[in-house]
């Protein structure tokens, strides 16, 4: 599950977020958690705090989370997992953050004005300190996206796309200043866009201001070693600075008293890497106070009977599905693909594993979402009768050897899904079984995760098994014809045209409006089977109280705010 | 007996490169590669090709060898792609971890199955060997995760006497003494069942050993001249029985650097292992690399050891 | 009183003893050791089980049903079930066809690759001897993870049906393990070969060929049958580090291993002890049963022990 996470929050990184129409106050519909009837999800509580553990009730300034161990690389410019996320979020600040709903406020920036035709932002800074004593001041901003933009950045995110007038003559190397980010002064600088999309304000905003005077020391343009050798000792101006960090096993963390937001209620703060298999019990013995256990009936019941437990349960920003090959003549029916999403008992499968804690989905959409909806479309419940008639209207008619034939050919599919999988544990006989009394020649294979994706680049498959992420925001490339994520042939010229116009469009009304339709049109394609959207889970030691956690805002983003019972 | 050494040493040059090649062939037909192990669904297809150049993994991989042994050769092992650090600093950060776990369970488990192998033998189909025997057996089958899950519920949660997982208690603070002693208690249950896990095959393997020595004619001899049972078995039959084993131990050589993957998950232990594991999974192929040859020059170092030693301690053996 | 002395014609119920042949004296031995028998039962009762125990059963590889998921041991489900419903003694049945047949195919190829290559090693010296280290030296450096997972993605395009894909797995994992054997085959020849029965068989002209397969090997028997039998239990186990590396069996067939995996957490293995016991006891009795045996053989075809 961890690369999941590492996408969702990538994802996040990736500077696609969608910020409510510019100024407006209106509330995001669609988010929190209505719309979900069958998932069991919220908080909570715990029942009996008397039952804490010594080692726990004793540490009165320290809280500990344990998380899987992050690559050391904690810096904003190369962070990959979502661990060293985890630990620069607690460390550094953006000029705009999330809000719970998934929308944004200002952060770092305390004002921000837009010109008329949409092109130029003017943001002044708060009056905030890194943790050395300077000041923040616009400059630090200028020198993070010219690390962003130099030749040789070899990171995640891709700056470009922001349209910053000039960035891509620094990044060819041809300009040796940015030309559209001007600084006003100390406190004021403007940037200017060459074209703007929905997402700018947040390509923008949602950039981690690096100190200069520490980062900058060595730095020449072309070459990001010097800022490199800092990975493992960050400065930031955040809500906490780095004090010691041994790799593999704790980073030690210690209140920011000049943070702007206030000094942080808990002195100290330990992440400490976990393991799958110790996380539950180190929350039990108290050697951990928090830590993401992943949802199963069996993990919320342990966690319910220690007593001492918050658990916070969240609908995941991803899902899991079943991908087609729709370059295959087999697949390129729709009927056939129809008939397969009926065929396929996916209640079960998800009840299988999650009990009630997943739900099965039909569209490419997080139920949270603003864009989520289930107007128009298909639940395709299991109904084999159905299946079955519509392969019978495709052609495809029983032979004598139980699997349907047409024109000579069989109806033969390869499926291939990763090994040591609870999920395709579950899945895989019951897909099994399914597919048999279908009549199909169901060939299942299990494949190392990367094996299968290199035969999904090279598109040598029929069906797969996988999940993903979700960005925030539904644009994506996934869906359009000869999208740079489309490695399964699906094309719909509709599709397209919505998928174009939902990212220009500024209001978000008729955004939701364009993006309804272009889910009803990707519903009655059937263009995968959407498998289940899943929980998250957050335990925490009952005696931390204030976190502020909700699908788009992750845990770290309150830890300032949380304070320990004496 | 010197000229044996150089001559070894000398060898395990072509030895050293042929490995190299295949290593890197099997890295290189393994599907995927470091950007398609991310699985980034934001990236660009222009970003994707942009990174490939940076880190070089578009040229033909013909060139990628000759530029990594020419790197290899100056001594750099190249720069591990997840933790932008150079390989052998990223080495240099968890390999001791391991290597403290690793030396104590090798002792341990020598010492148990030395004493057991003997037992058994001498007091062959006795009701000591038959126990001996079983729980040896219990320890065969079970896999590591599973002693290490019990061991982790009877003195972690029940009895509350060990700590759980890591190698330290967090944020402790305090002097040398205070810390040792923390680790000391950390590493008892990960030492306990790498241990368990070894102490299976070794002990069978002294008490064939030991029984064949046994029934030797100049066994009988040393009875039958009247010395103390004692000295039979310890001076004459144990020194010949050891001698195989011998061979065993210049194979526990890269063992104590190459980390135990498996107990390090259960455990939470900082070891090496499940970096070299992250590794191959991510198509970290520097680090990858890198490792394998590291733990590749320990292996050969170590069968040379082992060679050498058998020579030493087997006088009929020429070793030419 | 007739003291003519005649032939010999009566008592001739005198028959000159025939000597057995070492295989015979083996056999005999072998029967005779009470553990052996014990040991050959078990394996015998084992395979009967897992090869003829599921016709018996009402249930099939396929069934599954979620309303009797996670039960003890009861009158339907003599073993319990699994979180999905389905029946554990069956499944263990089922397993144990996979597990018994890979763990003795993957010992059998190494332990002949292997004898063969340490015995040529050990036996001819110099230049055989170099060469065969070194060709040892090489498997021993090479990573399994990655060749496996390769061969995981060969057979996938070779389009083999992936439920024999773990015979061909198994073949592949005996071939990457002689190493060992050879190495401790190729240790005993070298201390044998300078022993005066090695003499004995100069001194008659033997040819190279007899003299390894008929003398020295036999002697380091002992070695090789120990290493084999504990590479049983090893092979066994090591499948579902396969599983783990998603090149083993794929489910829901069954085997020992992953049956044990699957209750790898602290609450399954310390809630559910019937998931991960009957598999677990399968593996030990397994191993007993082949290290009782392996041990009977040894002491049978020792010529040192007394009768």
């Amino acid at each position: 599950m961890r690369k999941k996470w590492s996408l969702v929050l990538a994802s996040a990184l990736a500077l696609t977020m969608i910020l409510s129409a510019c100024g407006d106050k209106k509330e995001n519909e669609g988010s929190g958690n209505n719309g979900s009837p069958n998932q069991e999800s919220g908080f909570i509580a715990a029942t009996d705090t008397s039952k804490n553990p010594k080692q726990a009730k004793d540490r009165k300034d320290t809280f500990i989370i344990g998380m899987t161990d992050p690559k050391g690389i904690f810096n904003p410019l190369f962070m990959e997992t979502a661990y060293d996320y985890y630990v620069v979020y607690s460390t550094f600040d953006t000029l705009i953050t999330y809000k719970a709903d998934g929308s944004y406020e200002n952060s770092l920036a305390d004002k921000i004005e837009i010109s008329d035709d949409n092109l130029t932002y003017t943001y002044t800074l708060k009056d905030a300190k890194f943790t050395d004593g300077t000041p923040v001041t616009s400059k630090d901003y200028l020198f993070t996206w010219k690390m962003l933009l130099d030749p040789s950045y070899d990171g995640d995110s891709d700056a470009l796309s922001a349209n910053i007038v000039g960035g891509k003559e620094y990044r060819e190397g041809t300009a040796s200043e940015i030309e559209g980010i001007k600084i006003i002064d100390d406190k004021k600088f403007s940037v200017t866009v060459s074209e703007y999309t929905a997402l700018t304000p947040v390509d923008l905003g949602y950039v981690y201001v690096m100190p200069e005077h520490y980062y900058g020391k060595d730095y020449k343009q072309g070459s990001l070693e010097s800022v490199k050798a800092l990975n493992s000792k960050p400065l930031g101006s955040g809500q906490y600075k780095l004090v010691s960090y041994k790799a593999g096993q704790e980073i030690v963390l210690e209140a920011n008293e000049d943070y702007f937001r206030g000094t942080p209620k808990i002195k100290n703060l330990i992440y400490k890497t976990t393991t799958d298999s110790t996380n539950l019990a180190m929350l039990q013995s108290g050697e951990t106070d928090m830590n993401n256990i992943s949802v199963s009936v069996d993990n919320v019941e342990a966690l319910k009977e220690m007593g001492f437990m918050n658990i916070d349960i969240l609908p995941n920003n991803g899902y899991g599905y079943v991908a087609f090959n729709h370059k295959k003549e087999i697949l390129s029916d729709v009927k056939v693909r129809q008939a397969l999403t009926y065929g396929l008992n996916r209640a079960e499968i998800v009840e299988g594993y999650y009990g009630p804690y997943a739900d099965v989905i039909n569209i490419p959409e997080s139920k949270v979402s603003w864009a989520y909806t289930e107007d128009g479309i298909n639940t395709y419940d299991f109904d084999l009768e159905k299946a079955k008639s519509l392969l019978e209207e495709a052609g495809w008619k029983v032979g004598a050897d139980g699997i349907r034939e047409k024109d000579g050919k069989k109806l033969k599919l390869n499926f291939s899904a990763t090994a040591n999988n609870p999920v395709v544990d579950a899945l895989l006989p019951i897909m099994t079984l399914n597919y048999k009394e279908l009549g199909v020649d169901f060939v299942a294979e299990t494949l190392e995760f990367n094996a299968i994706m290199d035969k999904k680049s090279t598109g040598d498959f029929d069906m797969f098994f996988a999940a993903w992420g979700l960005t925030p925001d539904p644009d994506n490339t996934i869906f359009i014809s000869n999208g740079a994520q489309n490695d399964f042939g699906y094309s719909n010229p509709k599709v397209d045209e919505l998928m174009a116009k939902g990212k220009k469009e500024l209001d978000l009304e008729k955004r939701k409006a364009i993006y309804k339709e272009m889910y009803q049109e990707i519903n009655k394609d059937a263009v995968f089977i959407y498998m289940y959207q899943r929980t998250n889970m957050e335990a925490y030691n009952a005696r931390a109280n204030g976190f502020d956690i909700s699908p788009y805002k992750d845990f770290p983003f309150s830890l300032y705010q949380v304070e320990l019972e004496q | 007996m010197k000229q044996y050494i150089i001559r070894r040493l000398l060898q395990m040059i072509p030895t050293l490169i042929g490995i190299s090649i295949i290593i890197f062939t099997i890295s290189a037909m393994v599907p995927g590669d470091y950007i398609t192990a991310r699985d980034n669904p934001n990236m660009t297809a222009e970003r994707a090709a942009e990174l490939r150049a940076i880190y070089g993994l578009d040229k033909p991989d013909w060139q990628r060898y000759f530029i990594w042994a020419g790197n290899m050769i100056t001594g750099n092992f190249g720069t591990s792609l997840q933790h932008k650090l150079p390989v052998m600093e990223v080495i240099g950060e968890y390999v001791w971890n391991s290597f403290i776990i690793a030396f104590f369970a090798m002792i341990l488990s020598w010492l148990i199955a030395v004493l057991a192998g003997v037992f058994s033998a001498k007091f062959q189909y006795s009701l000591l060997d038959k126990l001996i025997t079983l729980a040896i057996f219990v320890c065969m089958a079970l896999p590591s995760f599973f002693i290490g899950l019990l061991l982790i519920k009877w003195f972690a949660l029940d009895l509350k006497l060990l700590p759980v997982g890591g190698m330290t208690t967090a944020g402790l603070k305090g002097g040398s003494w205070t810390y040792i002693w923390d680790v000391v208690k950390h590493s008892i249950l990960p030492i306990s069942v790498l241990t368990m896990l070894s102490i299976g095959g070794l002990s069978r393997y002294f008490r064939t050993s030991m029984l064949e020595v046994i029934r030797q004619d100049y066994i009988r001899t040393a009875r039958a001249k009247g010395l103390k049972e004692r000295t039979v078995i310890f001076k004459h039959a144990f020194r010949n029985a050891m001698i195989p084993a011998i061979t065993l131990l210049g194979f526990e050589l890269p063992g104590l650097f190459g980390g135990a993957m498996i107990m390090e998950q259960i455990f939470a232990w900082p070891g090496i292992g499940h970096v070299y594991l992250n590794s191959i999974n991510m198509r970290d192929y520097p680090f990858m690399l890198g490792f394998t040859i590291f733990l590749a020059m320990l292996t050969l170092i170590g069968n040379l050891l082992a060679d050498l030693l058998y020579g030493i301690a087997d006088p009929r053996i020429r070793l030419k | 009183m007739s003291a003519s002395a005649s032939p010999i014609t009566e008592n001739t119920n005198y028959r000159p003893k025939a000597v057995d042949s070492p295989w015979r004296t083996a056999w005999r031995r072998f029967s005779r050791n009470r553990l052996a028998v014990i040991g050959s039962i078990l394996l015998v009762l084992m395979f009967i089980i897992c090869f003829i125990g599921p016709f018996l059963s009402p249930y099939s590889l396929l069934d599954y049903n979620l309303k009797f998921k996670n039960l003890p041991p009861n009158s339907s489900y003599w073993l319990g079930t699994d979180y999905l419903g389905r029946d554990i003694l069956l499944r263990m049945m089922l397993a144990g066809r996979i597990s018994l047949l890979v763990g003795l195919v993957a010992t059998v190829i190494s332990v002949i690759i292997g004898s063969s290559l340490g015995a040529f090693a050990g036996f001819y010296g110099k230049k055989v001897d170099t060469f065969i280290m070194r060709l040892a030296d090489i498997f021993m450096a090479l990573p399994s993870l990655p060749i496996l997972i390769i061969m995981g993605v060969v057979l996938s395009d070779l389009q083999i049906d992936p439920k024999q894909r773990i015979y061909y797995l198994m073949v592949i994992i005996g071939v990457l393990n002689w190493t060992t054997i050879a190495r401790l085959v190729r240790g005993q020849m070298l201390t044998l070969r300078e022993q005066e029965f090695m003499q004995a068989t100069d001194a008659l002209g033997l040819r190279d060929r007899r003299k390894i397969f008929k003398h020295l090997l036999p002697n380091t028997i002992p070695v090789i049958i120990v290493t084999a039998t504990l590479s049983v239990a090893g092979a066994i186990l090591s499948e579902s580090a396969l599983s783990f590396l998603g090149v083993g069996v794929i489910p829901p067939q069954p085997s020992w291993g992953n049956m044990i995996s699957a209750a790898n957490n602290l609450i399954d293995f310390s809630k559910r002890p019937w998931l991960w016991i009957p598999p677990g006891m399968c593996i030990l009795i397994t191993t007993v049963a082949i290290n009782l045996i392996g041990d009977g053989l040894r002491d049978a075809m020792d010529p040192k022990m007394k009768k």
